[in-house]
């Protein structure tokens, strides 16, 4: 077939006249389309909730649907005589399809308010799409990526019952080194969830005198962890920290006690790696008596905490995980703001101004509260792990850090001047005197 | 060394009767493009994304398709060539502040390198070599821009990226890709109907056969290559700028994959295969999902199910069970005959249902040899497809 031919070559010189005088007329009138949010003042308030329940992380995913749908089923699905209507879209762990549902939720069934992704990479997709849609409301209950409320901000995108990865381990490495911790490795995912986590304890630890000897990093998806824990030596160090997550964490917890480091070497672990969804899988007591820091504790006796999980137990027959806390919290926060409003969220700027002037005493996680920057302020607890009465294995609180702010103890403009923690930037030399700090200078700390 | 193909000339197509037939062909074009044309008027907003979903997909499965479905060599690695050129409009527009149309260039020119660069080291081999071998170069940018945090962004990727201003609205944006992708799909198919297309469906059968008779194999596979992955770049920043937002898992051999699989399942070697198969797959994983939780089996089904009874893809379906007896219905064996070969010997890259075929659906490799001026009369022999495959 030649298209070379002449005739056929006019034939495409006509055609594509066409298809431009078809173009021009398009633009030229343009098929409208309006795309009002559910907002307004009456009616229904549309949510669309983006959670993953397929691809890799489908268990947590499916943990923040079960605990989005426990607030409304317990509350009541009608808030300030307004109906909340939920969608749910699956984002399969990955940010295009995360943008795909959300633009559907928003265009196709007219959602003003979105909650979710799980995922940093989806939260950032997410975030950008929010920054060009500005009267669209994003909750954001998992997405912990340090920067969507330090230097990355998104007005829109409110942290409701989420976190920042490096919060809850800034003070575990200010704890490791008042318990005399001189040398420490760390051990922490190859990706920017890692690399935050190791960054606020690394920051911290040598604050307080402490020296990070080694830093460890295992790719998302390691399934033999002995190669990493055959580098520490027990006599060379005092302690270790370590992050994993999902698949990871299980494998991680089992190296550790065949490899027979656990109690012989100290460790501290982050909120993933002894999370309740990684608990639940595990049949032996290998985990148990291992510590963390984080800022959800299933075993805590707050009456917030004690409520939810009664409550989660008898719906979905297992402990619930900090997944399922942090959607269930999110609900609470859009009702607690919807009910101050009066239910009249039809102004955008008003609404995001009292979702983010939003104080919960009661949650599952605890106080919580959103900073200047719109981080989240919570309780961190030091957990420990322990067979609960019935046999399950559960994080216990052997200590609370109430109120801890994203900026830790220092001034958060000094904060924001570092990068955010990478695997370059772990804070290790930062900073160098006592003008950073807004509080708790440590001993030793030049002024 | 020989001047590219300036030897061969394209095959005369047997026009004679087809003067009927090709009115309706043209009709059918035009209807496809009064339909994409009119779209934005008929669905929401929703399908406009899918639509433009597809078309970006279905211009990265073309661009495999050159290499892949004429040339015979199946890559594993393009997404990483597609991501070399969003990353490149990403990183010069968010970061280094670049307008957008120079930012586009340049990243297109950098993708242009980079293909020269990744088909330099692969054009030498062949079959599994050759797909393992693109694996790995798609797993380099893919490391890159999972462990290059500063540049890339790492895991959390690149937002930002802006379109362009004429293109904000989703109806507008469609409308320029559906134009970008007009435009990449015309000089395709002019590229694989060419001396040099003919020549690249050669290697595709007989690359043992095309280096006796003076070609030059390796540089015909490392221009196809690289004009391969330009267009994937093309398609990288189209899906750069309709996401605002590029991230590894783009780059990552899963996309790769997904595009070639989109390929296959729209009938691989044809043109209008890959949007058919990238618009299968777009509904599935856009649409169905909404209404069905286990759509990822859903879609293993329909590969599954296209497989065992479409290998040519559906397209490729399409063509011989309703296209070839309508064309036969109009009068015109010859068309028909042509569009039989074409499909059948489109199919015959070797990757699917190769032992099912007889030796004579590989008419049209013979020919496209012949084309290419064999000295050979035999039809090719089992080693021979061995040889070609290998």
């Amino acid at each position: 077939m030649n298209l070379c031919l002449g005739t056929a070559r006019l034939r495409w010189a006509a055609a594509m006249t066409v298809a431009a005088i078809a173009a021009v007329a398009a633009g030229c009138g343009g098929p409208g389309g309006g795309d009002e949010g559910g907002a307004g003042s009456k009616g229904p308030i549309r949510v669309g909730t983006l959670f993953p329940t397929s691809g890799t992380v489908a268990a947590a995913g499916t943990d923040m649907l079960n605990g989005w749908r426990l607030w409304w089923k317990l509350h009541g699905s009608t808030v300030a005589g307004r109906k909340i209507e939920s969608t749910q879209e699956d984002t399969a762990g990955d940010p295009n399809t995360t943008l795909t549902k959300a633009r559907k939720l928003v265009q196709q069934n007219e959602v003003g308010i979105t909650v979710g992704p799980l995922l940093a990479n989806e939260a950032y997709a997410l975030a950008g799409y929010l920054k060009e849609n500005p009267d669209v409301v994003g909750l954001n209950p998992a997405g912990s990526s340090d920067d969507l409320s330090q230097r990355k901000r998104v007005d829109n995108f409110v942290r409701a019952g989420g976190w920042q990865s490096s919060t809850p381990t800034q003070p575990a490495g200010a704890w490791a080194a008042q318990q005399g911790w001189k040398r420490a490795i760390t051990l922490c995912t190859d990706y920017a969830f890692g690399y935050e986590n190791c960054g606020g304890f690394a920051n911290t630890f040598t604050d307080h005198g402490g020296k990070v000897v080694k830093q460890l990093y295992s790719p998302l998806g390691t399934s033999d962890y002995s190669s990493y824990l055959a580098q520490i030596d027990p006599k060379s160090v005092d302690g270790v920290f370590v992050q994993s997550v999902g698949a990871d964490a299980p494998k991680f917890i089992k190296a550790w006690s065949d490899l027979g480091l656990k109690g012989k070497v100290p460790l501290i672990t982050n909120e993933t790696t002894f999370e309740q969804s990684t608990l639940r899988g595990i049949k032996n007591d290998d985990p148990v008596g291992l510590e963390s820091f984080g800022h959800y504790a299933e075993g805590a006796s707050t009456p917030g905490t004690e409520q939810f999980v009664a409550a989660y137990k008898k719906e979905y027959g297992q402990l619930p995980s900090y997944y399922s806390c942090s959607t269930y919290t999110a609900a609470q926060w859009l009702s607690a703001a919807v009910t101050q409003l009066k239910g009249d969220i039809g102004d955008t700027q008003e609404l995001l101004k009292t979702l983010n002037g939003v104080k919960l005493q009661d949650t599952c996680f605890g106080p919580m509260a959103l900073d200047d920057h719109g981080g989240t302020v919570a309780n961190v607890y030091m957990r420990k792990v322990a067979r609960s009465s019935d046999g399950k294995l559960a994080n216990e609180v052997v200590k609370t850090y109430p109120n801890v702010s994203q900026f830790f103890n220092y001034k958060p403009d000094a904060f924001l001047d570092q990068p955010v923690y990478s695997r370059e930037y772990q804070g290790t030399d930062w900073p160098t005197n006592c003008d950073a700090f807004a509080r708790a200078c440590p001993p030793g700390m030049g002024s | 060394m020989r001047a590219l193909s300036s030897r061969v000339r394209a095959p005369a197509a047997g026009r004679s009767s087809a003067g009927r037939t090709s009115w309706f062909k043209w009709l059918m074009l035009f209807a496809a493009v009064v339909l994409a044309l009119a779209l934005p008027y008929g669905v929401s907003s929703f399908w406009i994304d899918i639509a433009t979903q597809a078309l970006i997909f279905g211009l990265f499965a073309l661009s495999i398709n050159i290499i892949s479905g004429y040339g015979g060599m199946i890559t594993l690695g393009h997404a990483g060539l597609l991501g070399v050129a969003g990353y490149g409009v990403a990183i010069l527009t968010t970061h280094s502040g670049w307008p957008l149309g120079a930012a586009v260039a340049a990243a297109l020119l950098i993708c242009a390198v980079a293909s020269v660069f990744f088909g330099a080291l692969v054009v030498r081999s062949r079959g599994t070599y050759f797909v393992m071998i693109t694996l790995a170069e798609g797993m380099v940018v893919w490391g890159i821009a999972q462990r290059w945090g500063e540049l890339t962004g790492g895991e959390n990727g690149i937002p930002g990226i802006p379109k362009p201003s004429f293109a904000l609205l989703d109806w507008q944006y469609y409308y320029f890709v559906l134009a970008a992708v007009a435009v990449c799909t015309v000089l395709i198919a002019r590229l694989v109907r060419s001396p040099f297309g003919l020549s690249l469906k050669g290697i595709r059968e007989a690359e043992d056969r095309l280096a006796p008779l003076g070609y030059n194999v390796a540089l015909h596979k490392l221009i196809a290559f690289t004009i391969s992955g330009v267009f994937a770049g093309v398609a990288g920043v189209l899906l750069a700028m309709y996401n605002n937002f590029i991230g590894p898992s783009d780059v990552f051999f899963l996309a790769s994959a997904s595009g070639l699989l989109m390929l296959i399942l729209g009938g691989i070697g044809t043109l209008t295969g890959a949007y058919v198969g990238a618009a299968v797959v777009t509904i599935i994983e856009n649409w169905v999902s909404s209404y069905f939780e286990r759509w990822q089996t859903l879609l293993g089904i329909v590969f599954v199910l296209v497989i065992l009874f479409a290998p040519d893809g559906i397209v490729g379906a399409w063509t011989r069970h309703v296209w070839v007896p309508l064309l036969r219905r109009l009068g015109a064996g010859d068309e028909a005959a042509a569009a039989q070969t074409a499909t059948a010997s489109a199919s015959g890259v070797g990757l699917i249902a190769a032992e099912d075929r007889a030796p004579s659906d590989f008419r049209g490799g013979v020919s496209a040899t012949e084309d290419a001026r064999s000295h050979t009369t035999s039809e090719p022999t089992e080693s021979d497809r061995e040889g070609a495959r290998r």
